[in-house]
C-alpha cells in the first residue's frame, strides 16, 4: 500500500521535478520564436532525464547510498571537489533563477517590482526548509504543482492541430536565426537534464530507506512521472507557439509569457500562470537548496538529514541557509531573473559531462549495484544526449554572447 | 620509525633501481590480522591517473573487450622492494623487469 | 583473509560509529614506515587539515588561517587507531562512539550557532 501511494506521489513529483522556471521559460521562448519546431529537444530531454532519474533511484535502492556518496568514495576527494565546485556554481545559479521566478510571479499579481519580493520569498522558502521535513516539501510542492495542469487545459482550449506538433517532435534544422535556435535548444536540454535532481532524488530514496523491493516503483516513478512533467512542458511550448508565434513576439519579459495564457483563459489567465509558476518555482527552489546541502553533507560525511531538527544537523542546515542568501543577493539589487535563467540552463548543459560521466561509471560498477548495473540502452541514451548537449552548448553559448543583442 | 600519510605517496612517480620510470603509485595492498594491518605490496601503474578513475569502474563487459596486454597491468611491488625513505621520490630497489604484474581479479 | 586495497576499500569511505551515526569520511590513512621493517597501517584520519593537504598546497595556508580565527578549539585532524576499525564494506565501521571523539567538534560548534536561530530544535 505504501508503495502504491509512493508511486502516485512520484508521478506528481515528476511535475515538480520537471516544471520550474527553467523549463517553462525556455519552452515558452522556443514556442514563441520557432513554433513547434523545437519540440524534439524537449522530447529527448525528457527521455534522458527519465533514464537518469531511474538510475539514481536504482543506485540508492541497491547500494543504500546516495549518488554523491558514491562520487566521493569511488573517485576520491580531488575529483569530488572539482565536480562539487562545478555543480555547486550551477546549482546556485539555478537557485537564483527559481527564487527570481517566485518573486516575478508575485510581481505579476501585485504590480509591485520583483526586487521588493525577494526578501519575503527568501524568508518563506528558508522557513519552509527549516521547519518542515523532507516528505512535506516533496509531497507538498508536488500536490500544489498539480495547478500546472492548467497548461494542459489551455492546450485543449486552443485546439491546436496535432499534425504539425508531431512533426515538431522530429529534429529539424532552422531556416533563420540559427544562433538563437541552437541556444534555445541547449537551454531546453539544460533545463530538462538537471543533475541536482539526481542528487535530490537519490537522497530522498535513502531518507525513505528504499531497498531492492523499490526497484519497480522507482522505474515507474522515473518514466511515468517524468513523462507527465515533460508533457506539461510541451504544453507550455504549444501555447507559446499557438499564441505568441503568429504575433512574432520575442519573449524578453516575464509578463509576455503570462499574456499567452490570457488567450485560452481570458479572465484569469495571467493570475493562473503566476500562481502555478510561483508554486513550482518555490518547490524547485527548496529542492535545489536542499540538493546543495545534501551534496556537501554527503561528500564530507556530515550528519545530513532534512528529517532532523536543524540543530541536530547543524552544518547541513547552515549550508542551505547560506546558499539561499547568496542566491538572493543579486536579485535584491535587481538582476533580471529571466537572463539568469537562460544562462543557468545553458551552463547546466555545458557542465553535464562533469556530473554525468562519473555518474555513469558508478552506474556500471557492480561493487555498488551488484547485478543491477546499467544496460546498454540506458548507457547509450544518456551518453548520446549528454554529448549532444555538451557540443551544442560549447558552440552556441559564445554565439549567444556575441550576437545575443 | 616515521609516520606518513597515504596521500603523500599516492600518485607519486616511481623509478626503479636503473633510474627508469616505472609508473605512478596508485594502490596499496594490506593484509589484516587481529593485531595489526601490514602493507604487503604497492601497485605501480604506468597510466596511474586513468587507471585510478577507471580501474574498478569499467563494466566487466567493457574490460573484456579491452586488449589484454601485460603492459597495461600495474606492477606489484612487494613492500621489501619499495624504498620510501624519500617520500617524494619512492624508489624500487630492483630493475622493473624483475617485477610481477597485478592480475585482474576474476 | 583476502588482501585489502586501501585506496579502493578504505580511503574516502564514510566512517560509521557504533550507533550507526556518520562520523565523517576517511580523508587520510597514516602508515608507519621504518627502514627494513614491514610498513603498517596505523590510523585513519579525517578533518579539514588532511583534506586541505589533499586538495593542494595553496589550500593549506588559508585553511590554517580560518581554523585559527573561527571554529572549535582542537588540535589538528582526528585520528582513529586502526584497531578500532571493525568492518570494511560500503562504509568503514568503527567501534567508537562519535560523541566521545573530536569528530563532531565542528558540528557541535555550528550547532551552538544554529541553536540561537529560532525554531532550530
Amino acid at each position: 500500500m505504501k508503495k502504491i501511494v509512493q508511486a502516485g506521489l512520484g508521478i506528481v513529483t515528476g511535475i515538480g521535478g520537471f516544471l520550474e522556471i527553467g523549463s517553462v521559460s525556455t519552452a515558452a521562448q522556443a514556442g514563441a520564436a520557432f513554433g513547434y519546431q523545437l519540440i524534439w529537444a524537449l522530447v529527448i530531454g525528457i527521455v534522458c532525464l527519465s533514464f537518469l532519474v531511474e538510475m539514481s533511484g536504482r543506485f540508492a535502492a541497491v547500494s543504500q547510498h546516495t549518488v554523491v556518496d558514491g562520487l566521493r568514495d569511488r573517485f576520491g576527494f580531488g575529483f569530488f571537489s572539482v565536480v562539487s565546485v562545478g555543480v555547486a556554481l550551477v546549482i546556485v545559479l539555478i537557485l537564483m533563477a527559481e527564487l527570481g521566478g517566485v518573486a516575478l510571479s508575485i510581481e505579476l499579481m501585485t504590480g509591485i517590482g520583483f526586487p521588493w519580493w525577494v526578501m519575503p520569498v527568501l524568508i518563506v522558502s528558508w522557513l519552509l526548509i527549516w521547519k518542515t521535513d523532507f516528505e512535506i516539501i516533496e509531497n507538498g510542492s508536488s500536490i500544489l504543482g498539480l495547478l500546472t495542469l492548467c497548461f494542459a487545459v489551455a492546450v485543449y482550449r486552443l485546439h491546436p492541430q496535432w499534425g504539425p506538433i508531431a512533426h515538431g517532435a522530429v529534429p529539424s534544422l532552422p531556416s533563420t536565426d540559427k544562433a538563437q535556435y541552437w541556444f534555445l535548444c541547449v537551454s531546453i536540454l539544460g533545463a530538462s537534464i538537471t543533475p541536482y535532481l539526481m542528487y535530490f532524488y537519490s537522497s530522498g530514496a535513502v531518507e525513505d530507506k528504499w531497498d531492492d523491493s523499490y526497484l519497480g516503483v522507482n522505474r515507474f516513478i522515473a518514466f511515468a512521472g517524468m513523462a507527465f512533467g515533460g508533457l506539461l512542458a510541451i504544453a507550455v511550448l504549444i501555447i507559446g507557439a499557438k499564441v505568441l508565434h503568429p504575433q512574432h513576439v520575442q519573449i524578453e519579459k516575464f509578463g509576455q509569457m503570462a499574456n499567452m495564457m490570457t488567450v485560452p483563459f481570458p479572465k484569469w489567465g495571467k493570475a493562473l500562470f503566476a500562481v502555478s509558476l510561483g508554486i513550482t518555482c518555490l518547490g524547485a527552489a527548496l529542492e535545489v537548496a536542499l540538493s546543495l546541502a545534501y551534496m556537501f553533507g554527503q561528500g564530507f560525511g556530515w550528519n545530513s538529514s532534512e528529517n532532523k531538527a536543524p540543530v541536530k544537523a547543524a552544518r547541513f542546515s547552515m549550508t542551505y541557509t547560506i546558499a539561499l542568501v547568496i542566491a538572493a543577493l543579486p536579485l535584491l539589487v535587481g538582476l533580471d531573473p529571466m537572463k539568469v535563467t537562460n544562462m543557468a540552463m545553458a551552463l547546466t548543459a555545458a557542465t553535464l559531462p562533469l556530473a554525468i560521466v562519473p555518474f555513469l561509471i558508478l552506474m556500471n560498477d557492480p561493487r555498488y549495484l551488484r547485478e543491477h548495473t546499467n544496460k546498454v540502452v540506458g548507457n547509450s541514451v544518456v551518453v548520446i544526449v549528454m554529448v549532444l548537449s555538451f557540443v551544442l552548448a560549447i558552440v552556441s553559448i559564445p554565439l549567444q554572447i556575441l550576437g545575443g543583442n | 620509525m616515521k609516520q606518513i600519510h597515504v596521500f603523500e605517496i599516492l600518485g607519486r612517480k616511481v623509478h626503479d633501481s636503473d633510474g627508469r620510470y616505472a609508473g605512478c603509485l596508485e594502490e596499496i595492498e594490506v593484509q589484516r590480522s587481529d593485531e595489526s594491518c601490514a602493507v604487503e605490496s604497492y601497485h605501480v601503474h604506468h597510466r596511474g591517473l586513468i587507471a585510478r578513475v577507471t580501474a574498478w569502474a569499467l563494466s566487466d563487459s567493457l574490460r573484456k573487450a579491452m586488449p589484454k596486454s601485460d603492459k597495461l597491468l600495474p606492477y606489484r611491488v612487494p613492500w621489501e622492494l619499495m624504498d620510501l625513505s624519500d617520500v617524494a621520490r619512492p624508489r624500487i630497489t630492483v630493475p622493473q623487469s624483475q617485477l610481477e604484474r597485478v592480475r585482474p581479479e576474476s | 583473509m583476502a588482501a585489502i586495497r586501501i585506496v579502493r576499500d578504505v580511503l574516502d569511505k564514510r566512517i560509521v560509529d557504533r550507533s550507526n551515526a556518520t562520523m565523517g569520511r576517511v580523508d587520510g590513512i597514516v602508515l608507519s614506515v621504518a627502514p627494513g621493517e614491514q610498513p603498517e597501517v596505523q590510523q585513519i584520519a579525517f578533518g579539514g587539515d588532511v583534506l586541505a593537504h589533499r586538495a593542494g598546497k595553496w589550500v593549506v595556508r588559508p585553511t590554517r588561517w580560518i581554523r585559527k580565527h573561527v571554529g572549535p578549539r582542537r588540535s589538528g585532524d582526528i585520528r582513529i587507531d586502526w584497531k578500532h576499525v571493525t568492518q570494511l564494506g560500503r562504509d568503514v565501521r568503527v567501534s567508537l562512539s562519535a560523541g566521545n571523539t573530536a569528530a563532531l567538534a565542528w558540528e557541535t560548534w555550528m550547532a551552538r550557532i544554529v541553536a540561537r536561530i529560532p525554531g532550530s530544535r
